[in-house]
């Protein structure tokens, strides 16, 4: 199975490309081909992770077809794409075609009255056969081509209601806010490419390791290129400030969300961090700088969560919450516990936007003080969803207690300067985890009913809220079961996980520390409670509190004014820039010299025409003097 | 004019396959196979003589059946110039196919005519806008022949440069590619035409006047006073002195340069794309500004490599200014086709900055550079033709929502604005990112420090671009669609649409799989570079 592994990536691809070109007029035969192709992506990764298990640890890494193929070559400059099989991409290559199949199938629900409904499912297909590209890349240059290409995706399916001008103007902001995140990203590459004469991975892994080793190779400079890449890495993982995009992605179609913030974005600057830890290894500095922008995202977006009013927002801001907690956990060194989070963390928020989603579909609003009283009307959207708040708490057994533990233990372990004060920060954003996460189930599921729902979206033909469809709960029911049991994997004793994907040549088994454990579920909890008071039992009183801290509330309602911010450089430097440019063309550039020396040229032609001798000597004078003054000024005047 | 051409019944989607496709077909498998070393048949002259003598064909041709001449001729090349890709030899870089006539011998003027891989390439692109130019101006009214005359006699004219080894020729050539334009703009061009064609035309004679007075000072500068390039490239035989290189470079590179739209020598370029008819606009910033850059690889670079040495640093300063400035100065135009010209000022500076890398890498992708901005700029104005025949305007505010409209043509143009952002699996991608490559080496690798400050540079206007394409992008296509009399527009049709299709087509083409060309650029840029030497 492993020397056909190159297809995965490329079936989607083919599928964008048949459905695009073919069979757009038919919508199920579109939708069949789509999630036909993704099944069976699913079943080879699968088949590729079985053969994995099956190989001796030190062999677990290779390149197909035939160790990757030529793409451009000036000797010795060498660019190859191919597929790059080891625990790491196998690890992603489950996660995505897996979350991709399901999100897929509950298109098939969410989507059915839409015009563009074959359209859709080819985007979904370019998204995943970029983002699996992306995380079989054996080089840092298909990684980047793969990268932009992950941003194309998110471009088209963030603007699929392109008649939108919200949809078109989030659409805009996330390319280009990646954009140029990617920038020094891709100054990062080819540094990289030029400096060690490779792109590939394993091979700059092996230089750099000799380099540092024998002294020949500065670990400040391997810093560098670690941050280089880690900028990117902060465009498409929305860390602080490169969040802005993120959340306003949220005017896509919900099951692209889904696929955004559970597999097939977000997760890729994690993955590129994961993919290229040896850089990062080398120096303190850079694993400090991770570590702290990790934490500091988790926090600052966790309290931006706080005050949102639109369910897909909470959700959003809670995946760049989680997000930061991946980097944190990378940045302190806990290679698996940050991975296995990515991992168990695309079930439950997989499952989140699924139910918000089922939600959405159900009431048609977005606003979550509309929605209330769901509970008894949508028996399967709120046990699932309910599971999914319980996993991203982090509440024993549910798969995120497993993994956030891990990073705890791994923050508690590092020897990154300041780590109490890293941990304080994640155990407090456990704390508002819990606590904005249950806010958002009482206030939609618990509680009366509010009527204000129907009136204010009209023309409704559903009525009452209603379940969904079953190709949409069914999605929901399987990352249910998922969100419960997927951490077990890791549990202590079991550590199957951490056993298949570690960094360095010796798994690190992590130990089970009770105190932090119990630490964090102790926060949990308050969290919980402290939103049951809030907004199930309204023994607090919400407005009230809001009303007190007035200050506090509107500048987390404005998620900081970050946004504000961006928009006042864009506005006033760039495009202020940009007109003075423009103006300068027109009237220096082209008004002054060209028209002018049309000017002068008409006068000079009107006064020479009186001076015409027509005496040859003369004229050689003329283009002799000329051509000596020019040979001066080019000749010494440089 | 316009709503005229659409009332006009359309060929049949059989009948234009058939035009195109059969001579494609016997261009490609009726030309000879070259015998090692010996020529069957003047293979290059067919490029430079049939398009020129087809124009004169069409004088005399009744009614409308010019059209099907042109067609057929320009697939015909098309067909030759894939063929001639299959021929060309990879292994034997260098010069191949030559043809030599003597022509006035005792002067060292001979008609010499050969291609290596830059050229393949260049014909290549060439015949692919001459193909799509066609197709795109077949409605083209009034006075449809003279303009297809004129049009043809264009083309002959850039065959003629790409192949030229005789700088006398490759001159005439160069002056038979610029004066139609002047007819061209000047007649069937929209706008304040007379102004542009005029401006356009003066531009490009004073570059050419540059060139002149340099390939003179060549001819008699060398000891052997000849225009034969192969001769004029050989060091050892023309012996010029490193004054005489440092005084007449910089004549080549601007000379060449403003046909390239060097910074500050663009501005023609604006005017001369609005003004321009949607054709002429394809061959003019598809292939006519790959002339400059094409100067300056064949001729500039290996005669007077010491000169290219000492100037070359300023002049990448200058290409700096050229890739920033018209990205930046892109942001604010309200005007399609000035969105593009500046686009174009933009990405023609990424040509001559690759250029000025004098890396290997670097004039690779500066050649690739060529060859993608030349389809891609083809396309965009291609479609900004259609959508002003439909909607009657080129101002941006005035536009939006088009992709509801017309959801190919939009959607196209989305993939082509993602290609000009240099998105990967499109043809942009790969040239960018060895121009880049080429900068760092000149920066680190060949320890020319000034060239650390410009890379940084020339990767900023990535960005840029990005935010210049997307604005279009959004105000054009996205959002509600903002005149209700758009609604009813007709799509596009066959005849509308195989063009752009066959462009898109190429830039995938190029994008996912750059190997080979990349591979044919190299015969050339490999022998080059190990001839001219970098900045060490």
């Amino acid at each position: 199975m492993i020397e056909w592994a190159w297809w995965i990536p490329v079936l989607p691809a083919l599928s964008f490309a048949v459905i695009l070109l073919l069979t757009r007029r038919s919508k199920a035969l579109s939708a069949v081909i789509s999630i036909l192709t993704m099944a069976v992506c699913f079943a080879m990764s699968l088949g590729v992770l079985f053969e994995l298990f099956q190989m001796a640890p030190e062999n677990r890494k290779l390149v197909v077809p035939g160790g990757g193929i030529p793409w451009v070559e000036i000797k010795p400059f060498l660019i190859t794409v191919g597929a790059l099989i080891d625990p790491l991409s196998v690890n992603m290559l489950c996660v995505v075609t897996f979350i991709s199949l399901l999100v897929q199938v509950y298109s098939l629900g969410y989507m059915r009255d839409d015009e563009r409904f074959s359209t859709f499912f080819a985007y979904l297909s370019l998204f995943s056969a970029s983002m699996l590209t992306l995380v079989v890349s054996p080089n840092y240059v298909q990684i980047f081509m793969a990268w932009e290409l992950v941003g194309l995706s998110s471009y088209l399916l963030i603007g699929f209601w392109y008649f939108k001008d919200s949809a078109a103007n989030a659409c805009k902001k996330a390319f280009i806010v990646n954009r140029f995140a990617d920038l020094l990203f891709l100054i990062g590459v080819i540094t990289i490419g030029m400096t060690f004469q490779t792109f590939d991975f394993s091979l700059v892994d092996g230089v750099v390791k000799q380099g540092l080793a024998n002294g020949s190779l500065s670990s400040g400079f391997v810093a560098g290129l670690a941050l280089l890449l880690f900028s990117g890495a902060m465009g498409k993982s929305g860390q602080f400030p490169f969040h802005i995009w993120l959340p306003d992605a949220m005017e896509g179609p919900t099951p692209v969300s889904a696929l955004i913030h559970a597999a097939t974005m977000v997760t890729a600057g994690v993955y590129l961090i994961a993919r290229t830890f040896t850089l990062f290894t080398a120096d303190p500095l850079s694993m400090t700088v991770v570590a702290y922008t990790g934490a500091f995202t988790a926090l600052f977006a966790a309290t931006i969560a706080l005050a949102q009013d639109d369910i897909k927002r909470v959700l959003a801001f809670s995946t760049l919450s989680q997000l930061g907690y991946m980097v944190l956990a990378l940045g302190v060194g806990g290679y698996t516990a940050g991975m296995f989070h990515l991992t168990t963390h695309a079930f439950f928020k997989a499952l989140l936007f699924l139910g918000a989603g089922s939600v959405i579909h159900s009431v048609h609003t977005n606003d979550i003080w509309e929605m209330g009283g769901l509970w008894p009307k949508m028996k399967a959207t709120g046990w699932t969803f309910l599971i999914a708040c319980l996993a991203i708490s982090g509440i024993a057994p549910f798969a995120g207690f497993w993994s956030k533990d891990e990073i705890f233990v791994a923050v508690e372990q590092s020897r990154i300067p300041g780590h109490g004060l890293l941990l304080t920060a994640a155990v407090f954003t456990a704390f508002l985890t819990a606590f904005y996460m249950f806010r958002l189930f009482f206030v939609v599921f618990m509680g009366p009913r509010k009527k204000a729902a129907h009136g204010s979206t009209g023309g409704d033909s559903h009525g009452e809220p209603h379940e969904s469809p079953l190709n949409m709960v069914l999605p929901l029911s399987i990352l249910g079961f998922f969100s419960v049991v997927a951490g077990l994997v890791n549990a202590p004793g079991i550590n199957a996980y951490s056993r298949f994907l570690y960094f360095g040549s010796e798994p690190e088994i992590g130990v089970f520390h009770f105190g932090l454990a119990g630490v964090s579920t102790l926060a949990a909890v308050a969290g919980i409670i402290l939103a049951g008071a809030f907004y199930w039992k309204h023994l607090l009183s919400p407005a009230a509190w809001a009303e007190k801290h007035k200050g506090l509330y509107t500048l987390l309602k404005n998620k900081y004014y970050i946004d504000e911010i961006w928009a006042w450089l864009v506005e006033n430097v760039l495009f202020k820039l940009a007109t003075a440019f423009a103006w300068f063309d027109k009237r220096v550039v082209d008004g002054g010299m060209v028209d002018g020396a049309g000017w002068v040229t008409r006068r000079v032609g009107s006064m020479v025409r009186k001076t015409q001798t027509g005496q040859v000597q003369q004229y050689a004078l003329v283009v002799f003097a000329m051509v000596a003054v020019l040979y001066f000024v080019l000749s010494f005047g440089f | 004019m316009t709503s005229q051409a659409i009332s006009l019944p359309d060929e049949s989607r059989a009948t234009l396959l058939a035009g195109s496709l059969i001579p494609g077909l016997l261009g490609y498998f009726l030309l000879p196979r070259p015998e090692a070393g010996q020529l069957a048949v003047p293979l290059l002259s067919f490029f430079v003589v049939l398009p020129m003598l087809v124009s004169f064909l069409m004088i005399v041709a009744p009614g409308k059946s010019y059209r099907w001449l042109g067609l057929a001729v320009s697939a015909l090349t098309v067909g030759m110039s894939i063929r001639l890709f299959g021929f060309y030899g990879q292994a034997p870089a260098g010069f191949q196919f030559t043809e030599q006539v003597p022509w006035l011998s005792n002067l060292g003027i001979n008609y010499i005519v050969a291609v290596d891989g830059i050229s393949v390439l260049m014909v290549i692109l060439t015949s692919v806008i001459y193909f799509t130019g066609t197709v795109t101006s077949w409605n083209m009214e009034p006075r449809g022949k003279e303009f297809f005359v004129l049009f043809n006699l264009l083309v002959g004219g850039v065959f003629g440069v790409f192949v030229s080894l005789d700088l006398f020729f490759f001159f005439m050539f160069y002056e038979l590619a610029v004066l139609p334009m002047y007819l061209l703009i000047g007649i069937w061009g929209s706008g304040p035409k007379e102004y542009a064609a005029m401006k356009l035309t003066l531009y490009l004679l004073a570059g050419s006047a540059f060139m002149l007075v340099a390939f003179i000072a060549m001819y008699f500068g060398s000891a052997v006073h000849t225009f034969d390039l192969r001769v004029l490239m050989d060091p050892v035989r023309t012996a010029f002195s490193f004054g005489f290189q440092k005084f007449w470079f910089p004549f080549l590179f601007v000379g060449f340069g403003v046909i390239g739209a060097l910074w500050p020598l663009h501005t023609w370029s604006p005017d001369g794309h609005s003004s321009a008819p949607t054709s002429v606009s394809m061959l003019h910033a598809g292939v006519l500004m790959k002339l400059g850059g094409f100067g300056i690889i064949r001729v500039a670079l290996p005669c007077m490599p010491d000169g290219a040495r000492y100037w070359l640093p300023l002049f990448a300063l200058l290409t700096i200014v050229n890739i920033l400035y018209g990205s930046i100065a892109a942001l604010k135009q309200t005007d399609l086709k000035f969105v593009t010209a500046y686009s174009s000022v933009s990405h023609c500076g990424y040509v001559l900055f690759g250029i000025c890398t004098m890396d290997k890498i670097g004039i690779n992708g500066a050649v690739m550079q060529m060859f993608s901005h030349g389809i891609m700029t083809a396309l965009f104005f291609c479609m900004i033709g259609f959508i002003y025949g439909r909607t009657h305007t080129r101002d941006i505010p005035k536009l939006g929502g088009l992709l509801a409209v017309f959801p190919l043509v939009g959607s196209l143009y989305i993939a082509t604005g993602m290609a000009s952002v240099g998105l990967p699996g499109m043809s942009g991608f790969v040239a960018e990112f060895m121009i880049l490559v080429g900068a760092y080496q000149s920066g680190y690798q060949h320890n020319f420090g000034y060239f650390k400050i410009l890379f940084p540079m020339a990767i900023l206007a990535v960005g840029v671009t990005a935010i210049y394409v997307l604005r279009v992008l959004q105000n054009v296509f996205y959002g509600p669609v903002k005149d209700p009399h758009y609604k009813g527009l007709p799509q596009a049709r066959f005849i509308e649409y195989f063009p752009m299709a066959l462009l898109m087509g190429v830039i995938l083409m190029v994008g996912l799989y750059p190997k080979p060309f990349v591979d044919l650029v190299n015969t050339a840029v490999g022998p080059l570079i190990d001839h001219v030497g970098g900045f060490k």
